[in-house]
């Protein structure tokens, strides 16, 4: 009854804040429609349960033995032995998960060869262990839990607290090159699924003391790790509580990719746009810290998360600042009319092709008119079909080994074109158009913000269907309407642009190397800013 | 709370008012009353302009008086719930005019120069949900929609003005103010209700806009802005055509680019233009129904505007549907007095604002 009441009472009223995050602005976030909760507590498979760790070695691998089915999985190896000849201890490890090398000549074969009379932990892990890393730990479920990370447990007869041993050594993949953030100029190794190397990686570029890299549970079913990494001092405080926050509540089955985790921690679920910047490369990710975003490294996924982003932040490239201002500035352009070109062009075209052939000069006209003789489907379909076509094209090329997605690519592209122009199913004049927005879709950089600018595209493609000039006005609308309320972790989406922020670069001209980390349009905002927005 | 206000800076607030003001006072004039006796447009809306700057600032400082943050609420402490209704009631209906206003003569360009028989009721499916929806999502996107949409709003004017440029005659500005002192007070007045109303707005939002300060700043620069935007546009209309070839033109910005541009590439805009514009009206008439419905709700003290959002939208759709058919004397009529003496509801509204804040009171 209380439930229902309460639920009938979220329905009916709009005063219940979400806790929305914002940075710049006071106002809270409005609740859902519906009256839903945002924030579901999880149930956390580690740390949740302190556990005593029972004194004696015998019990204690009587109790792991239950608890972990050793009957049936094997993986967990118990390795019982005498310290020194006397006094009994217990080493825990997973098979495959742990370097057996190192267990057996810098923590068995010295324990069993001890000759000291101070058996305790302490004295262990000074005179006899041969281990760089060493912890202790009095907790049960957190000492399990490092033992499944790679870890080995060593526990003696009579202590309440054991060692956790870094003893990490499983197979991963070799760092390699990027492949889909690919540059001319600039480095060219990518993350791969160890979030130890992912670490690293950022480190070798970033050697400053600032640099935090938190580990915190990632909130999956599988209970893998992540590691928050900002730079302290710069990054605001706020935004690294708050990222927590919702890490915190973050909640999966099971989470094995980073682009899940975006999923569950992201502002908002339904916008085609990614609130954050999913990156495969170190330099990309380090700079981005440098600047005071918050970067995010999951076990598992060779990709970063960095946040807060901005429609602008997606557009850019690392190579804008790899190149000389000129240049640099150029590509950008560049880019930008690209991604313009490859949203905007084809409503625009089948506005005036369809509603406003004044617009258009004769000769175009005549051509368009000419083109299309022999077509028998109308202009706005042919147009959507086209469009559909590519993108089957690219998700097909995307699919298969790379050979053979180039060939994917030239077959549809090029020979399936020609055949549709040759047998009348398309029209040459449609197909240039659709050609010069794909190509105009793959200079973002960004693989998401390419899908979302489809999406946009084919929007405003049926609006001008519909209406003409005054349907991609009212596409463009709601668009922009959509993307300016739009926050990445409080930041608006539209930033610096709208709203104005005292950022000192230009926009899309490239600004110079250098400056202090304010010069970012989201420092400024964590200062608070943005114009009249000081309370 | 689901007033979503937001908190928009200088820039967002100064676009949302000037667009407005500047959307209502270049598109919105009635040729009958502004030409017919001579063309003093360039001055007399300018000044209007200039002049609904005075009672903002004069309300602004009765609100910092009472402490409260805006339009409604200080009408509320002062009035009582009744009272705040019965006098918020007037600027209400002249917000609604003014979002409807412009879209009327927006729709009415659509239909007879670009979509030539494409019934009203389609042209207004297009608009009027958009319109809604950007009223819904509040202060803070409607400032920088505003905002983006200022920019396009201005190169688009001064293109369009520059392109003019080579028919400009100044003997067409003759008679220099209309006929005489009375007929130039008397329109600068009626033009009032297009200017005064925007500024207006700017008082009820004056949370969102950080307070009663940055407020005070964002009304002058928006005032000054669309004072030289509109004496921009309107003397440029001055100059290409006499006062009695504008009487009976519609839209006289979207027909200069004819006179200059034909057999060039640069006409082939016009129509992009005209696009540009109503994007500006759409986003200006979000920005009046935004401000009706958050007066409404500070009144009676709602934590909510959406419902308010969605019924006004509904009225001003309803009423541009109705203003289509002008054949409808009711329809006429009230179009005709609200132009003329529309500018006085808002006065109204804000002197009942000015009357009670004269007192240190505090609610």
């Amino acid at each position: 009854m209380a439930f229902l009441k309460g639920k009938a009472k979220r329905i009916l009223r709009f005063d219940v804040g979400d806790g929305r995050f914002e940075l710049t602005e006071s106002e809270r976030g409005a609740p859902r429609m519906l009256g839903g909760r945002r924030d579901k507590s999880r149930v956390k498979n580690r740390g949740d349960e302190r556990r005593p760790i029972p004194k004696s070695t015998k019990k204690l691998r009587e109790l792991l033995c239950a608890e972990f089915s050793t009957d049936r999985n094997p993986d967990l190896i118990l390795r019982p032995f005498k310290v020194g000849g006397g006094r009994d201890a217990l080493a825990v490890y997973m098979n495959g998960m742990a370097d057996d090398g190192s267990i057996n000549d810098f923590i068995l074969r010295p324990l069993m060869r001890y000759a000291g009379g101070d058996m305790s932990l302490g004295a262990l892990s000074e005179d006899a262990i041969e281990i760089a890393e060493t912890k202790r730990e009095d907790d049960l479920s957190k000492a399990m839990s490092a033992v499944l990370d790679g870890m080995t447990a060593l526990f003696v007869d009579g202590e309440k607290r054991c060692l956790l041993l870094e003893t990490r050594g499983y197979e991963k993949r070799a760092i390699g090159p990027a492949e889909n953030e690919q540059v001319v100029i600039g480095p060219n190794e990518s993350f791969t699924e160890s979030l130890r190397t992912n670490i690293t990686l950022i480190r070798r570029i970033l050697r400053i003391k600032e640099l935090i890299a938190e580990p915190l549970p990632s909130g999956g079913g599988n209970d893998t790790d992540l590691a928050l990494i900002y730079r302290n001092g710069v990054t605001d405080e706020r935004l690294v509580a708050e990222v927590k926050r919702r890490l915190d509540k973050a909640d999966a089955f099971a989470l094995t990719s980073s682009g899940m985790l975006e999923q569950l921690i992201e502002d908002s679920g339904v916008s085609p746009l990614p609130q954050m910047l999913s990156t495969e490369r170190p330099d990309r990710a380090a700079a981005h810290v440098m600047r005071g975003r918050v970067c995010i490294l999951l076990e598992g996924s060779p990709k970063a998360l960095i946040l807060p982003v901005t429609l602008f932040t997606l557009l850019d490239s690392p190579e804008d600042f790899y190149m000389r201002r000129p240049l640099g500035t150029v590509i950008r352009v560049v880019r930008y009319v690209g991604a313009a070109v490859s949203v905007l062009l084809p409503g625009y075209f089948l506005a005036l092709a369809l509603y406003h052939q004044g617009v258009l000069s004769t000769e175009v006209l005549s051509t368009v008119i000419a083109s299309r003789r022999m077509v028998f489907e109308p202009i706005g379909v042919e147009m959507i079909l086209l469009l559909l076509i590519f993108q089957m094209i690219r998700e097909a090329g995307q699919r298969v080994p790379g050979s053979i997605g180039q060939a994917i690519g030239i077959i549809g592209g090029l020979i399936m074109g020609q055949a549709a122009v040759a047998a009348n199913l398309a029209s040459s004049v449609v197909l240039i158009i659709v050609a010069a927005s794909g190509l105009g879709n793959f200079c973002i950089p960004d693989y998401q913000t390419q899908i979302a600018a489809s999406y946009f595209r084919m929007a405003l493609v049926i609006s001008a269907w519909m209406g003409g000039l005054l349907g991609i006005v009212a596409a463009l609308l709601l668009s922009l309407c959509l993307l300016s309320g739009m926050k990445s972790f409080g930041v608006p989406f539209l930033a610096p642009f709208a709203p104005k922020t005292e950022r000192n670069k230009p926009l899309v001209i490239r600004g110079r190397l250098g400056g202090s980390p304010t010069d970012d349009e989201l420092n400024t905002s964590f200062d608070a800013r943005i114009r009249g927005t000081e309370d | 709370m689901r007033l979503n206000e937001g908190r928009i800076g200088y820039a967002e607030g100064i676009a949302a008012a000037a667009a407005a003001v500047s959307v209502c006072a270049i598109f919105s004039v009635d040729p009958a009353s502004a030409y017919t006796n001579g063309n003093s447009t360039y001055i007399s809306i300018p000044l209007a302009a200039l002049i609904s700057l005075v009672p903002v600032l004069a309300v602004s400082r009765a609100l910092e008086r009472s402490g409260k943050g805006g339009l409604a609420e200080h009408l509320e402490c002062a009035y009582g719930t009744a009272g705040a209704a019965l006098f918020a009631l007037p600027l209400t209906v002249s917000l609604l005019f003014c979002a409807a206003r412009p879209m009327t003569c927006f729709l009415d360009v659509l239909q007879s120069l670009i979509y030539d028989g494409v019934s009203y009721a389609s042209l207004a499916a297009f608009v009027f949900p958009v319109m809604a929806l950007i009223a819904w999502k509040g202060f803070e996107s409607i400032g920088r929609l505003a905002l983006i949409v200022s920019g396009l709003l201005v190169f688009s004017l001064v293109f369009a003005v520059a392109s003019a440029a080579p028919s400009f005659e100044t003997y067409r500005l003759y008679p220099l103010m209309g006929v005489g002192a009375a007929r130039f007070t008397q329109f600068t007045a009626s033009e009032l209700m297009f200017t005064l109303t925007p500024m207006s707005a700017l008082l009820v939002c004056g949370k969102g806009l950080n307070g009663i300060a940055p407020m005070r700043k964002t009304a002058a620069a928006a005032s000054i802005v669309s004072a030289a935007v509109c004496f921009s546009a309107q003397f440029a209309i001055s100059l290409v055509y006499s006062y009695k070839g504008l009487t009976g033109l519609l839209m006289p910005l979207y027909r200069i680019n004819f006179l200059s541009l034909a057999q060039s590439y640069a006409l082939r805009l016009d129509k992009l233009f005209v696009m540009v514009w109503l994007s500006g009206a759409i986003v200006s008439s979000a920005y009046c129904v935004y401000a009706a419905a958050r007066l409404h709700a500070g009144v009676f003290r709602e934590r909510d505007i959406t419902p308010a959002a969605a019924s006004f939208s509904l009225v001003v759709c309803a009423a541009v549907l109705a203003a289509a058919r002008m054949d409808y004397t009711a329809v006429k009529t009230a179009n005709g007095i609200m132009l003329r003496f529309g500018a006085a509801l808002p006065t109204v509204t804000l002197t009942a604002a000015l009357a009670k804040g004269r007192k240190e009171k505090k609610c």
